[in-house]
């Protein structure tokens, strides 16, 4: 089974905290990197950074899973870019914690394919709403 | 008959803030890319077309002929469209070329070598304001902001603080 490393893209730092506050709960992960597009920022630049690592990965087999924050945005831009360029990459929208906990928890488990669908699941089974009657 | 509602200049095209802010309120129901480049680039229309398969919106990607072809022969049948350029030159292009552009927007333009921001996220070059005052001459309302909420700033005032 090919590792499969993880890749957040956000808008501002929201990814980048992500990842932090799901390693406090998973402890510091390995081949996970989160990257933030900032205002101001050049979107090329982070496209450029963004198939570099992925050229990484794919130089030591490893598959990417690349997580953005809305399907639509820059962030997302770049990763369908990358995703239609490379066939080691999977994209998945509306990154969240239920998400990230479980690809750490199942990525060394189960093969691409059903992980995505077991991330997906656990991040509809993390919103619920609560009411005291 | 179809409406232009708005034409915005942002070099990011399709993003986060065009999606979620001009889009909803306007009753907008398509978005044109007008981008000789990308309509002409297989691989990069796909990309935005993709990135907004959820929306409900219809979307094409267009070069400036194609947007001003469609306009004479079907005034865009009954869409209500938002038109997204990369560049003032492509919108004066496109204006030029018989676009009946009533309001165009200043939305994001990264800083180059000669050019000044306006508000922050937009920058123009000075040849580029003259460009703008030329399209303002023929009655188009042209103004600058990131996206509805926050404050618009007109051209006149634009010109003043430049």
């Amino acid at each position: 089974m090919n590792r499969k490393a993880v890749l957040v893209i956000t808008h501002g730092k929201f990814g980048i905290e992500l990842l932090k506050s799901v390693e406090m709960i998973m402890g510091e992960q390995e081949d996970a990197k989160a990257l933030g597009l900032q205002l101001g920022d050049n979107v090329d630049d982070l496209r450029n950074e963004v198939e570099k690592i992925i050229l990484e990965n794919e130089k030591e087999d490893k598959e990417t899973i690349i997580f953005v924050d809305i399907l639509g945005g820059s962030p997302s831009n770049i990763a369908l870019y990358v995703l239609k360029k490379h066939n080691s990459v999977k994209l998945v929208t509306g990154v969240n914690m239920p998400m990230l906990i479980e690809v750490f928890q199942s990525r060394d488990l189960v093969e691409l394919d059903e992980l995505l669908e077991k991330m997906i699941n656990s991040s509809m089974e993390g919103i619920n709403k609560f009411e005291f009657s | 008959m179809g409406k232009i509602l708005l034409a915005r200049v942002d070099d990011r095209l399709i993003h986060g803030q065009v999606m979620t802010k001009w889009s909803k309120g306007m009753n907008t129901n398509a978005l044109f890319v007008v981008d000789d480049a990308i309509a002409a680039d297989p691989f990069m229309k796909d990309i935005y077309m993709m990135s907004t398969s959820n929306t409900g919106m219809t979307i094409k990607v267009l070069s400036i002929d194609e947007a001003v072809d469609y306009w004479n022969k079907e005034n865009y049948e009954d869409y209500r469209v938002i038109l997204l350029f990369k560049t003032i030159g492509a919108v004066k292009d496109a204006i030029d070329k018989g676009l009946p552009i009533e309001r165009l927007n200043l939305g994001g333009i990264a800083k180059g070598k000669d050019s000044k921001f306006v508000i922050p996220n937009v920058a123009v070059k000075p040849d580029e304001l003259e460009v703008l005052k030329e399209i303002a001459n023929k009655g188009i309302e042209v103004f600058f902001q990131v996206v509805p909420d926050t404050k618009a700033v007109s051209l006149k005032d634009a010109i003043k603080s430049y």
